[in-house]
């Protein structure tokens, strides 16, 4: 899991392992706002991402959905004071809640929030485009990057204080593994992450981040952990250094 | 035999066409430009021509002397795993060159321009069946396993096997021969992409070999089609592969670290995620 909620770029950063994200439709069209706006700049500004964050931070979804139900994605009604609302849905496969519409309620005018949700759904509008997967993508590079440098640290301490053991923290979105082996005067690290998703370069920033001074000559292919096989269906791959 | 990052690449896009613009007739000259486009040693990886006639109207002569004996090299395939596409908007020599795929069965793709091969039709005489093959194909992203053919069309192991073949046996496909246990890869010439590769100096990876970017792009790719296992493997074989440009890269990268430079971080972070998501998303493919 990752370390602790908290805001990064476009996105919120769940614990859970989820992030919150804005359509650029519904920033542009439903909040007037710009495509470049941070969550923290956008949550300032708007009610209903203040709701948002407070609501899906600790859920991925909704009590309640966009009636007519049906179809494979469900959207899931956020509500805000008496007449701010919003529709979100939870993107399994990204691991994003998106907030995909919002707009005032105001029953039987013709302004109301809920015409406006269906209508988008109806034309397929109300969904991320791949423009928000683009941009999806450069956060997480960046979002990886910068809590790599003190969350890769951390792990490497607590795997150290329990040696043996298997210490899984997620960095950015990325589930990152260590085993630290000691024998005698030497420490042997093992870190095993999911080739599914990362980006070889991001890799490799785990692996400095891990130890700054040490090259990559170092670091040895290794086939499984110490103490289980690789998960071979997620592409898990594994290397290993010793530090003395 | 390639390796299993190489063999992953989608096919080599070469575009070429006349020097002259206008009216061609020379079938002298012609045959000298066709003798220079196709080295006599051929190619030895799966590689897509495009003969570029757009704003060029030539005859009937030399349409013959261009196109022919290229496409029959390519059925034959005397110069190694060569497909070719002929790019034009004019209506009579597209009729021409159908002509010619069809009276002499030869595999040739038309094209209005070389920035639209991934709509190029095939010229030549497919079966409906054989067109739905590559329909299919094309749907994949230009390439597939027996597997996953299998899979998308529901059909048995043994007849995806014969779909696929026979479209390559009559050069609209190539293949790339991979261990059993990986599968032989098939490839659709209309997702081919620029051999040249044309790196963006304002990008943030132009100054990374054009191998390591060709196997980064694969690698992603690979991320959306590829089994696990098979992942993993490629994971195993880029590090290994390309350990002298990881050195020399670690290195910056611990730089970065030690002083702190989240701007330089969040550069890195950035670097290839656009072109991971168009990957992902099938976008990448021209």
């Amino acid at each position: 899991m990752p370390a602790k909620d908290q805001p990064h770029l476009r996105s919120f950063v769940c614990s859970l392992g989820h992030e919150l994200r804005v359509t650029g439709r519904c920033l542009s069209e439903d909040l007037g706002d710009s495509s470049g706006a941070s969550f923290d700049e956008l949550a300032n500004r708007h009610r209903i991402i203040r709701a948002f964050r407070r609501e899906r931070s600790s859920a991925t979804a909704g009590v309640d959905t966009l009636s007519p139900a049906g179809g494979e994605r469900t959207l899931t009604l956020l509500r805000h004071s008496n007449d701010w609302r919003g529709v979100t849905w939870f993107d399994q496969d990204a691991r994003v809640v998106w907030l995909c519409a919002c707009g005032r309620h105001r029953s039987g005018q013709p302004d109301d929030a809920f015409p406006h949700f269906r209508a988008l759904r109806l034309s397929s509008e109300i969904w991320p485009r791949d423009d928000d997967y683009e941009a999806l993508e450069a956060d997480r590079g960046e979002q990886f990057a910068a809590f790599v440098v003190t969350e890769a640290p951390q792990l490497l301490a607590r795997a150290r204080a329990a040696p043996d053991t298997e210490i899984v923290l997620v960095i950015g979105s990325e589930p990152v593994a260590i085993v630290v082996r000691v024998i005698e005067t030497l420490e042997e690290t093992f870190v095993a992450v999911s080739g599914l998703r990362l980006v070889p370069q991001l890799f490799q920033l785990l692996l400095v981040a891990l130890y700054p001074d040490r090259r990559f000559e170092d670091w040895r292919l290794e086939q499984r952990l110490p103490a289980r096989e690789l998960n071979r269906p997620l592409a898990e791959f594994c290397l290993s250094i010793v530090h003395g | 035999m390639a390796t299993f990052l190489e063999s992953h690449r989608l096919p080599r896009l070469f575009v070429r066409g006349p020097d002259t613009t206008g009216p061609l007739d020379d079938v002298v000259q012609i045959r000298r430009f066709r003798e220079d486009l196709v080295k006599p040693s051929g190619v030895t990886e799966p590689t897509v021509l495009v003969i570029n006639l757009e704003g060029r109207f030539p005859s009937a002569s030399v349409l013959v002397e261009l196109i022919m004996p290229l496409a029959q090299a390519a059925r034959a395939g005397t110069h190694g795993p060569l497909a070719v596409v002929v790019c034009t908007q004019e209506d009579a020599v597209r009729t021409v060159v159908r002509a010619l795929a069809q009276t002499h069965d030869l595999p040739i793709f038309l094209a209005d321009s070389p920035a639209e091969l991934g709509e190029a039709e095939a010229a030549g005489t497919l079966t409906p069946t054989e067109r739905e093959t590559l329909e299919v194909l094309h749907r994949l992203g230009g390439r597939a396993t027996i597997s996953a053919f299998a899979d998308t069309t529901g059909l048995e192991s043994n007849a995806a096997t014969n779909r696929l073949v026979n479209v390559l046996n009559k050069g609209f496909v190539q293949r790339v021969e991979r261990p059993r246990r990986q599968g032989h890869l098939y490839l659709d010439p209309r997702a081919a992409r620029p051999a040249e590769d044309p790196a963006d100096p304002t990008s943030g990876d132009y100054a990374v070999p054009e191998r390591v970017r060709s196997d980064v792009g694969a690698l992603a790719e690979m991320q959306v089609r590829e089994p696990g296992p098979l992942l993993a493997n490629a994971w195993h074989e880029f590090l290994t592969e390309h350990g002298d440009y990881l050195a020399a890269e670690h290195e910056k990268l611990a730089e970065l670290v030690k002083h702190q430079d989240s701007q330089g971080l969040a550069e890195v972070g950035r670097r290839y995620a656009k072109k991971q998501a168009r990957a992902r998303r099938g976008k990448d493919h021209q």
